[in-house]
């Protein structure tokens, strides 16, 4: 099969109105899918600071956003858990952390 | 707590040093089996990290990668239907399938949204009442369980125009399959967020029967170098087991409450997976109970599939080659106008070697 180039789009400068003669639909630019783009498997510790129900609000660096808690018993204000395309999926351990801090300093003064 | 923490400098270096003291020369070839793990690697340069002797490869850990043509092209094929709408996340648009691409759909018209969540696509179906909303389903287990609550709640609030085309897959099966293939494999680093669902357990059998070690990574650069120094140690040893070096967020048995939630929504059965082939009980397909909301009942015409000519994505996806070994690599496949879906993804061996001039 042949590259497509004619419709690919998003980060090049090649369609920037018309692919092929059509008219791109109104709002598909440069960021309208890189913002998404990692959807599918970056997950990353957030903190949890509302919760309504199944659903709430989790935080990381001054940025909320909303989150499930539909797969997670428990969850709690204040705790920090994985949140994978929108959903809280495990708690972090903070004690099992330090541990494996506290591993990674045992090597450093081994070497 | 702080990230930073787990990309120490000076800790890396020392790992670094442990594992080539500790790997003594020998040769050892460990195998990832996860798109962020791979992205990672590459990131944060660990391969330059390790002695020559030891080789990392990866494996079908990408899940858009690992989708077959069929899949694109049903999509696509769904799209063109009137009053229909497709969800999806972003990472699929842009692979090609036998003809097309949900990208290129797009700009011919058809209503294809990105959303970030399972959740926004059912809001858009409660917000779309006289359309068909179909979420396209795909990832591993870190992925299926959030499009399981969807199904659920879809079922519960009666939002009768919200279905999943379901492509969902499982890691353990085609780990299963390498095990036993022409790739030799040292030891496995296995998938950090996949494991949180199904937990470290799920990999007991690949040690037991095939005698391979596994450590279920995190993401940092730390928790990688870390996992490798614990391979090393097994393969040095002589023993294998399933060792956990995520321990913060990896649980012997997964997250019950998740898994049960799976369990409810989907059934296993076979799948055809790029480049490996029809795996035995490696899919996910929706359960009867949720019949109402699978688009397998939606009939329509789908083109045969036809696979782009020269790609190697299937033998990069076994560990087989390199991406730099494709003839298509860096000239006719680029990110921007991609040939196979290894270059397409955000997670693809072949974008981390594009992105991080691994040439």
């Amino acid at each position: 099969m042949k590259a497509p180039r004619q419709w690919a789009c998003g980060e090049s400068s090649v369609c920037e109105k018309t692919v092929r003669g059509v008219r791109l639909p109104r709002g598909l630019s440069r960021g309208w899918r890189t913002q998404k783009d990692s959807a599918m498997c970056l997950a990353i510790p957030m903190k949890v600071v509302e919760i309504h129900g199944d659903t709430g609000e989790v935080e990381t660096g001054g940025v909320r956003q909303e989150a499930g808690f539909q797969l997670l018993a428990d969850v709690k204000i204040g705790d920090y858990v994985i949140v994978h395309a929108g959903f809280a999926i495990q708690k972090l351990d903070e004690a099992e952390a330090l541990e494996t801090l506290a591993l990674f300093n045992e090597l450093k003064k081994a070497n | 707590m702080d990230q930073d923490a787990f990309r120490e400098p000076a800790a890396a270096q020392s790992i670094s040093n442990a594992i080539a003291k500790e790997a003594q020369g020998r040769p050892m070839v460990f195998m990832e089996v996860c798109g962020t793990h791979t992205m990672a690697i590459a990131r944060h340069g660990i391969a330059a990290l390790l002695p020559e002797n030891i080789r990392l490869i990866s494996g079908p850990g990408c899940p858009v990668c690992v989708t077959p043509n069929s899949f694109i092209d049903r999509a696509v094929a769904l799209a063109r239907l009137p009053d229909t709408v497709i969800a999806t996340f972003g990472d699929m648009m842009k692979v090609p399938g036998s003809s097309s691409s949900l990208d290129r759909e797009h700009a011919l018209g058809r209503d294809i949204r990105v959303v970030a969540s399972t959740l926004e696509a059912l809001k858009l179906a409660r917000k779309s009442p006289g359309k068909q909303v179909i979420f396209l389903g795909v990832g591993f287990e870190t992925t299926a369980p959030t499009v399981a609550v969807s199904l659920m709640e879809a079922q519960k609030s009666g939002v009768g125009n919200y279905s999943v085309l379901c492509g969902h897959k499982r890691m353990p099966p085609p780990m299963e399959a390498l095990s036993s293939g022409e790739v030799r494999i040292d030891g496995y680093l296995c998938p950090g967020h996949v494991s949180a669902i199904i937990g470290s357990e799920a990999y007991r059998f690949i040690p037991e029967r095939f005698r391979i070690g596994c450590v279920v990574s995190g993401f940092e650069p730390l928790d990688i170098l870390q996992s490798i120094l614990m391979l090393v140690r097994q393969v040095r040893s002589g023993r294998c087991s399933v060792e956990v070096e995520y321990a913060r967020v990896v649980r012997p048995a997964g997250n019950e409450k998740a898994l049960g939630i799976l369990s409810a929504a989907f059934e296993t059965c076979d799948s055809e997976w790029r480049g490996l082939g029809n795996i035995r009980g490696s899919g996910f397909k929706i359960r009867k109970t949720l019949a109402a909301h699978d688009a397998n009942r939606f009939q329509v015409r789908v083109e045969p599939p036809r696979e782009a000519e020269g790609c190697l994505c299937g033998k990069v996806l076994k560990g087989l080659v390199q991406p730099t070994e494709c003839r298509h690599f860096g000239k006719s496949c680029t990110p921007d106008f991609p040939v196979g879906p290894c270059m397409v993804s955000t997670e693809g061996t072949c974008a981390a070697y594009y992105k991080y001039h691994l040439k």
